[in-house]
């Protein structure tokens, strides 16, 4: 996909460039044209002031001598100076002596000679001064100068001037458009270069350096950056596949050693039972006590065996998540525990329990076990079990409250630990596994597990789990 | 005991490779009530040669009922499950797995490859002995068996 900001990006730089030119040449006429406007009326002034002196100064002769026709021709001879539109001679009482007027030129006769000044006005100048010979004043010389010269030329000058303006402005443009891609590769195969690492995830992939400026630093350090990170993903792999791989034997390893563990044990209780079936007569007292414990030695390591079993399995068998309603599985778990329920005397109860996105025959095994905790670990009364439940943000907390024995909070942090126990065997009896496979459970749906208890006053064991998306009511 | 079968003994064939479990094995049925002869054979490819009555196997008849376990060296218990229910000749005798495993997928795959019934051995010696007999008792009792090729 062709990168758009980067047209924008050209498209400033030229934007840039024009405006600069034209900046610059517009303000270079402009001066030029306003310091010419300026002096149009000084030039002009002096200009004609020169004129006038020479024509005064031969005008002299003819109006000492009274010589009109002299003067005339002397006139006349303005028709070669085409600003000059009029002149005009007076004599030394102020009536006309001599007149000029060019061909075409609409002509307001001034009014009376002023003696000597100048006057703009509409685009004329007009001019009188003196006609002296030595100090004898011998008359008035007035000229009239059209301006409208003057400003042709500022006209024609500033036309030129936009004319040159547009023409610099397009040669400067397509200069820029030459040099520009100096500065816009770099950015280009920047742009270009993480794109195509972002869309392939292939981190061996460099951008090159055209320059040493400002922007080959940039792509310097932007390659930098990439190996660190390609270092740093080839890590990850790395790591990650060994954790699996780890993660795989370690898995394999439990399963097979529980596996095979269990046959040889089965050996060992069952032919010390058969020997005391057989024999059993024969052996006095002590024998008899001496195969009791070690029959019971190897029935417990087969079912330390199977939790462990059972412990690995709730990470190397886990289902995923589906919809499941608590009220049932609850009731299941009930169901299973019918015969511990019934010895005991025990009540179970739950509230209305909502439906939850999880692996249903691992819930169903986290509430069995933690009901039948809470029915086993009864005091004198008989055992009384309530589940509840209570939104929290975006979780729902379970609730399994007991009347039963309590637990010392001293203890919590070995509660959940696998085969730590708190009571002897004689009493309660268990592996103490229940506990950490119900964590393990928790873990695995991404919630948490904890108690609240006093000993003697009863236990609740909480229980966190998230509500899925199809569950949210 | 009571006589089956028209007044023959029922032919019991046992694959097993422990010999501690074999020997409780034949402990459990020599008490039983029905009266029944039990070969043995250590692994999978012998059990195989016995049903085809290959050498040495060639003068034994073909069994009325086979417990098989699951774990045996060289031919695994599942191959010799799969051979046995594949083959017209043998797939009518009713095969009872007798294993270790209390694994689900354990369960699963041996009733897929239609093994008649699952049970996870005990621990406990009396347990061991009282499920053999409850083997015996209904399968060899209460359940008819189709005749003997």
């Amino acid at each position: 996909m062709r990168v758009a900001p980067l047209r924008s990006f050209r498209a400033k730089l030229l934007v840039l460039v024009a405006l600069a030119t034209s900046v610059g040449v517009l303000v270079v006429s402009a001066t030029m044209r306003l310091i010419e406007v300026m002096e149009v009326r000084p030039t002009a002034l002096s200009e004609l002031s020169t004129d006038a002196a020479v024509i005064a100064t031969h005008s002299a002769a003819s109006l000492t001598f009274d010589d009109r026709k002299a003067a005339t021709e002397t006139l006349a001879a303005l028709q070669a100076l085409p600003k000059v539109v009029a002149a005009r001679i007076f004599d030394r009482s102020g009536a006309l002596f001599s007149k000029y007027e060019r061909a075409g030129e609409p002509l307001t006769p001034p009014a009376g000679p002023a003696m000597e000044g100048h006057r703009f006005e509409d685009n004329r100048l007009t001019l009188s001064r003196a006609i002296m010979h030595e100090s004898d004043h011998l008359g008035t010389l007035m000229m009239v100068y059209d301006l409208s010269e003057y400003y042709r030329r500022i006209r024609r000058n500033t036309i030129i001037s936009l004319v040159i303006c547009v023409i610099a402005v397009g040669a400067s443009l397509l200069l820029a458009l030459r040099l520009q891609r100096g500065l816009a590769r770099p950015v280009r195969e920047l742009i270009d270069t993480s794109h195509r690492i972002s869309q392939s995830n292939d981190y061996s992939l460099r951008a090159t350096c055209f320059e040493a400026d400002e922007l080959g630093d940039l792509t310097a350090s932007f390659n930098t950056m990439i190996a660190r990170i390609e270092e740093r993903d080839s890590d990850l792999v790395k790591v990650r596949r060994a954790l699996e791989d780890s993660n795989e034997q370690l898995q394999q390893f439990a399963y097979v050693a529980s596996h095979d563990l269990q046959e040889p044990l089965r050996m060992v209780a069952s032919y010390l039972q058969l020997l005391e079936k057989r024999y059993g007569e024969k052996f006095e007292g002590e024998a008899r006590e001496f195969f009791a414990f070690a029959v019971d030695g190897a029935k417990r390591m087969q079912r330390l065996i199977n939790d462990l079993l059972e412990y690995s399995r709730v990470n190397s068998q886990g289902k995923p998540a589906a919809r499941v309603e608590s009220n049932a599985i609850v009731e299941e778990a009930i169901q299973n525990l019918s015969a511990a329920i019934a010895e005991s005397g025990a009540q179970v109860t739950h509230d209305d329990l909502p439906v939850i996105d999880v692996d249903r025959t691992q819930m169903t095994q986290l509430f069995q076990n933690l009901i039948g905790n809470a029915i086993k670990f009864h005091g004198d009364d008989p055992p009384r079990v309530h589940l509840s439940v209570q939104r929290n943000g975006s979780n729902w907390r379970f609730s399994v409250k007991d009347n039963g024995i309590g637990i010392d909070r001293r203890y919590a942090d070995r509660l959940f630990v696998i085969f730590q126990r708190l009571h002897d065997r004689s009493r309660y009896e268990g592996t103490g596994i229940g506990l950490a496979v119900c964590k393990r459970i928790v873990e695995r749906h991404g919630g948490k597990i904890w108690f609240e208890s006093e000993v003697g006053h009863g236990t609740t064991f909480l229980f966190t789990i998230t509500i899925g998306n199809e569950s949210r009511p | 005991m009571r006589w089956n079968r028209g007044g023959r003994p029922i032919n019991i064939l046992l694959v097993e490779d422990s010999p501690g479990d074999a020997r409780l094995t034949q402990e459990a049925l020599r008490e039983g009530k029905v009266t029944n002869v039990l070969y043995m054979v250590r692994d999978g490819e012998e059990a195989v040669r016995f049903l085809r009555r290959e050498p040495p196997y060639n003068n034994k008849p073909t069994p009325d009922m086979i417990m098989l376990d699951l774990n045996l060296p060289r031919m695994d218990g599942r191959e010799v499950l799969a051979r046995i229910k594949n083959d017209p000749d043998f797939r009518h005798i009713p095969v009872v797995v007798l294993t270790t495993s209390k694994a689900e997928e354990d369960i699963a795959s041996a009733y897929d490859l239609r093994c008649n019934c699952y049970i996870t051995k005990p621990v406990d010696l009396d347990q061991f002995l009282k499920i053999i007999r409850q083997i015996e008792s209904f399968w060899l009792s209460v359940v008819c068996l189709p005749a003997a090729a």
